[in-house]
Formats: C-alpha cells, structure tokens, sequence
C-alpha cells in the first residue's frame, strides 16, 4: 500500500492534501519504472498518462513515457476504439439482487460499497458467452461490428451497447449455421444494432426457444442484398413458444420477416406452445410484420400479439402460412399508427370458420382506419384477389381479459 | 468463477509472495490493458487495488481485474455515490481526485494502479532510522 496510515480518514487526509511524495521502493526498480509509478502517482490527473491505453503501452514495453504535461478532456476515453489486438468485450456482472444488497449495506455504515463482480475480456462473443456466469451482463464496444457465427446461449444474459454511444452492430457470423444465434434462457438486449443479410445464407439470425427475450432501444435492419428465391430468412424469430418484448425499438426490414413465429417441435394436443410479442413505442417498415410458419406437425398454435403506440407501414400486420392450423390469436392493439397497404391481418386458409373460430381483437385508442381495419381470409391459395374474404376486424372484437 | 482460480495479487502479498518489480509491470501493463477496454465502453473501476487483481491458474502471463462493484460510468453523478457513503473506494489506493468526492475519469485508476506498487513515503526510511512509525 502507498501510504501509512491506521484508519482510512487519515489517509484519506493525506492523499487528499497530496502532501505525501511517494518514493517507488526496493532497489531493483528501474528508473524508467520509478519514473513511470510517480506519473501514475501524480496528484494532478493531468500529469497522470493521458488514459489507461498509453499507461498500458509505456508499462507493457518499457518504453520512455509519454510528455509529463498534457492536457485532455476530462472525460477520458469516451468512444475509443478499442485497443488493437486486445479483448474487444467485457463481462460486467452486477446481480440486481446483490447490488440491492450492496446498497442496504452502504447505507448502514461509513465502509467501501463493495459488490461481487468481474471484468474479463474476450476475444469474440463467443468466447464472452462461454465465459459468462448467469445472469451476466456482456457489454460490447460501442460502433463494433461482432459476429454471431452460430452462439448458442443457455444461461441468463444481458447484451448491452454503452448508452451515448454508437449502438455495436451484430451480424451473423462467416460459418454455415443457419441460426446465428440461438438462446434458449431468458435474453435481454439494450442499446444495440442488428443488422441481418438476406442474401448470406442464414435463415435465422436470432432464434429465441422456449423462453424470453426483451429488447430495448435496439435496431433491427436487413442490408439491400436480394434474398434466395425460396427462402425468405427471419430476422428474430419465436421458436416453440415464450415472449418477445421490444420496447423503443426500430425495425427497417427489406427481404426478410421480421418476426418469425415458428413451431419445431410436436406437442401434445393439449399443450400447444403461447407465443407473446408485444412491442411498446417501436416502429417498423417492413412488408409484413409477423409470419407464422411451418406449423406442420404441432398442434394449433396460440399467439398473443400486443402493440401498444406503434407505428407500422406495409403490407399487412400479421400473416398466417398457407396449409398450417389457423392460430388462435389474440391481438390487442392499443394507441398505434398503422398504414397497411392490405390489411392488418391476412389469413391462407380458406376455412373462414375457423378464422371466425379463433380470431379475437381488441383495438383501443387506434387510429386505424376502416379502410384497413380488416382481416384477409385467402380462400383458395390458387385463386386472385377477388377471390378473398374482407371482415373487418370489429366482427371479432372481444375483450382479451377473458379466458377462451 | 473459473478465471479466479489462480488466486489474487492480494493473496501473494500475504503469503509474502510480493512480485518482482518488473513482474509486478507486467501484471500492471495487463491492468492498465483491462481499463482501457473499461474506460473505452465508458466505465471507471474505482477500486484498484492487489485483492482485485486476479492470476489465472491455467496462464500465470494472464491477469483479470474484478470487482467492479463500484464502478460507475463516465460522466455519471459521483458525490455522494451512496448514502452514507459519501466516498467509494478501498483508502490506501485511492486517488486524491476519488478521496475528495469530485467526478472521475480513467486517470483515476491508473492513480490505484501506480499505488498498487510497493512504495515509501519521502521522509518514511529517515524516520524508520530513528525508531518512529512514520507519519502513522
């Protein structure tokens, strides 16, 4: 330690008058290194090396140190490119149950606010995700690219950019897998961009099985590239069942589905998966929003759509798969703007009966017109438009409080 | 905690294991490594000190820095951080800026981290001559 002292007043007493010259001890210090701890010792930050990377450099290589007097804006580093060569993430693990601990602890006494945690770096995601311990927080360089060669995630995370910086942007990753990444326990993103290429093979980027994920403030966007002809990739996707929730999120998706809903495994009849999507104060152009898909196998699939002052324009809202099970689905829209060019919700089945069967709306606050305010039951797959079934959505009004 | 496994610099201090000096800089230059990705994404450690600065068993060339129970973002409020607590911080490593409660930047840490060095106060080996405790 640098400097005697019994009680931690005292010494704060002497650091903070500075009155204390420390001396390096021992004698096989260099005075290159002598030199060195006295600048990291400097009372005044501005005599201090300029930030952590040039104390790194002039420790690591022994080289002369930087000028003794310069001057930098206070707030150091903010923004900074990552050091080359150097881990490019940080674990930063703060459990909201102990730091409530921590807390209660500091208020009751005068010593150091103390809470568990680590910092370790990483040099990819997937080193960062193997590393991490549950209920983990990664935190990712503002403004990076990082690849998501195929992650798959069983424990709790969080996955941050740094707030007032540029959001880190995630694609897939340069392997085969076609989901780039794959959670299967609660998923939480903050601050973060998505960027998903249509064109480059991956039919999922991010896959939530079974369990949850809560986006805030993240962007989702495709890149211009054309997609395959047969495919058409999914940006997020809701495997199984479990809930998605984006709260002040964007969506600007060209040839590709937003939000995929999807069924891979058989169930029993009684057990059909629910899915959950609700999305608070986002907004979205995209052709259509929600696709359910490939619901062969499994049994009716019950979903649950929850858009609340939401701003959506294209095609259609919702759109069912042709030759799956109609859902039931339960859509509750609450002071949005939506501008579909077809209709909200667009059925390929031709059992309107069903349809009538399952549909169930409540649409409150919304400014959706009359024009649009509808759902579309394709009544035969093969057939024009013409051939198709109007009812407006008010026919299926009901209140969604109440049990099926 | 896998990475932990190789004990802290805290507990070779104890064990009287005290580092060479320019072993000690290695460790260092992996510190001031570390901070630089926490100063990059905005975060200030805010307590350097040996009993955070981690060896990893499998790597001894490999260091890691826990603890950032107090860390906080650059910018952020700093005084006081906690009720009843007014200043955050282990005392012996602290920075003069930190002991007086004033906001932070990176420049704070390296402070810690130059203190984690074994040192002597001027006047300390004069006064050890002549049977005192320094300035205690």
């Amino acid at each position: 330690m640098p400097f005697a002292g019994d009680s931690a007043a005292e010494v704060l007493g002497n650091v903070g008058t500075g009155e204390a010259a420390a001396l390096p001890a021992g004698p096989q210090v260099s005075a290159d290194l002598a030199d060195l701890i006295r600048r990291l010792l400097a009372k005044d930050p501005a005599d201090r090396p300029r930030d952590a990377a040039a104390a790194a450099r002039a420790l690591g290589t022994g080289a002369p140190p930087s000028p003794r007097r310069r001057r930098f804006a206070p707030a150091v580093c903010l923004g900074a490119a990552a050091i080359a060569g150097l881990a490019a993430f940080m674990i930063w693990q703060v459990p909201a149950a102990r730091q409530a601990a921590g807390k209660a602890i500091a208020a009751a006494s005068d010593r150091p606010f103390l809470i568990s945690g680590q910092l370790m770096p990483a040099a990819s995601l997937a080193e960062a995700v193997e590393a991490a311990a549950d209920g983990d927080t990664i935190t990712l360089p503002g403004g990076a690219r990082i690849e998501m060669p195929g992650i798959e995630i069983d424990k709790r995370l969080t996955l941050r950019g740094v707030p007032g910086q540029p959001r880190p942007i995630l694609v897939s990753g340069g392997s085969a897998s076609k989901t780039s990444l794959l959670a299967r326990r609660p998923l939480r993103f903050e601050h973060l961009a998505f960027e998903s290429d249509p064109g480059g093979g991956v039919n999922c980027l991010i896959r939530i099985r079974e369990t949850s994920l809560h986006a805030t403030g993240c962007r989702f966007a495709t890149t211009a590239s054309p997609r395959p002809a047969r495919v058409i990739p999914r940006v997020l996707e809701l495997a199984d069942g479990g809930e998605m929730t984006f709260e002040h999120c964007e969506f600007a998706i060209g040839e590709a589905i937003p939000i995929g809903l999807n069924g891979t495994r058989r169930f029993p009849p009684q057990e059909a998966p629910l899915s959950v999507v609700r999305l608070r104060d986002c907004t979205a152009e995209a052709e259509i929003l929600f696709h359910s898909r490939d619901w062969t196998g499994s049994p009716r699939q019950r979903l649950r759509l929850e858009l609340e002052r939401f701003r959506f324009s294209g095609r259609a809202v919702f759109k069912h798969a042709p030759r799956s099970p109609v859902p039931d689905l339960d859509l509750r829209l609450t002071g949005s703007d939506v501008e579909v060019s077809d209709c909200l919700l667009w059925f390929d089945t031709n059992r309107e009966d069903e349809v009538r069967e399952r549909l169930r709306c409540e649409i409150a606050d919304s400014q959706i017109t009359e024009e649009n305010a509808f759902a579309v039951v394709q009544r035969d797959a093969s057939t024009p438009r013409a051939q198709w079934a109007v009812i407006p959505l008010g026919e299926f009004a009901a209140d969604l409080e109440g049990d099926r | 905690m896998p990475f932990a496994t190789g004990g802290t610099l805290q507990d070779a201090l104890d064990r009287g294991e005290a580092p060479a000096p320019e072993r000690l800089r290695q460790i260092a230059a992996a510190v001031a490594a570390a901070l630089g990705e926490a100063h990059a994404s905005g975060i200030i450690h805010r307590d350097i000190k040996p009993a955070n600065i981690l060896f990893d068993a499998a790597d001894p060339a490999k260091v890691w820095v826990c603890d950032f129970g107090i860390a906080q973002r650059t910018g952020a409020e700093t005084a006081p951080q906690t009720p009843g607590a007014a200043v955050a911080g282990t005392p012996h490593y602290m920075s003069p800026e930190q002991a007086r409660g004033e906001p932070l930047d990176g420049r704070s840490d390296l402070f810690s981290l130059g203190a984690v060095f074994p040192l002597r106060r001027r006047g300390d080996a004069v006064r050890g001559r002549l049977g005192g405790r320094g300035l205690g």
